[in-house]
């Protein structure tokens, strides 16, 4: 598939990916993103690049600390993973400590704490990146 | 090559950048909680400015709120948790500090042994790049 094919089937949502119906969700890749939204008018290529891997293989993404800011602030790339197939979580302590209403978070995003994303850190069979 | 080392800890957690030391080692902290709150062991390899967070005070630096310091803290976990936790001080990265002498009892391997702790460990979690 040419870029322009793949990145055409991504925003139209015709390439999914995700869960086996029946089988517990785990991901190829975990990433999670830690630091502040780009400023207005730029995007975070970090989650760009979450949204091209969604749309390919199982991609769970998980916003800390400041990172949690992308719910609001990089709200479009967020979605966009979302829709890909991709599973978004935001850190509930990190929401709370930046005063982040968790009912601002785009749709689908979930809150969560570490526990939740344990298994998949620990996983050696998943990759983890933190940026 | 396929790694035949029988892994002796499920996560090697390399923390590099201030980003991760003084200004939020509580998330480092939930990370090794969360480790070992679900059975699992860690170590965390101090990259860099991190190996400030257990360096000897010459004065006592406990917070002004009473709280243990990062290095209180640190060295409490290590005793309690021996063995399924372990906190190394990167010798090269304090070397090219200037930093002075670590908390008792933690180990300074140097950047040159750092193979080995990847080996060790089932997975290596890098934090704090930019």
């Amino acid at each position: 598939m040419r870029s322009t094919d793949f990145d055409s089937a991504v925003q139209s949502g015709a390439v999914q990916s995700g869960a086996v119906p029946g089988r517990p969700r785990v991901p190829a890749q975990f990433l999670v993103e830690s630091q502040a939204p780009p400023g207005p008018g730029t995007v975070s290529n970090f989650l760009r690049a979450a949204e091209h891997l969604a749309a390919r293989t199982p991609t769970d993404v998980f916003l800390i600390d400041d990172g949690v800011g992308c719910a609001v602030h990089a709200h479009d790339e967020v979605a966009g993973i979302v829709r890909t197939g991709g599973r978004v979580r935001a850190d509930g302590r990190s929401l709370g400590e930046r005063g982040i209403d968790p009912d601002k978070l785009p749709p689908g995003v979930e809150v969560a704490d570490l526990d939740a994303v344990a298994d998949h850190l620990f996983d050696p069979a998943v990759r983890v990146v933190w940026h | 090559m396929t790694d035949q080392t029988p892994h002796q800890w499920d996560l090697l957690l390399i923390v590099t950048n201030d980003r991760y030391g003084s200004d939020r080692f509580d998330t480092v902290r939930r990370l090794i909680d969360t480790a070992l709150r679900n059975g699992r062991s860690v170590q965390v390899w101090a990259c860099g400015e991190v190996n400030g967070l257990t360096e000897v005070a010459p004065v006592e630096s406990c917070c002004a709120n009473g709280e243990p310091s990062t290095a209180e803290q640190i060295s409490g976990l290590v005793a309690e948790h021996d063995g399924r936790f372990n906190w190394l001080a990167c010798r090269t990265c304090s070397e090219e500090r200037g930093a002075g002498e670590h908390i008792p009892g933690l180990p300074t391997p140097s950047f040159a042994n750092l193979g080995e702790y990847v080996n060790r460990s089932a997975k290596t979690v890098f934090i704090g790049g930019v």
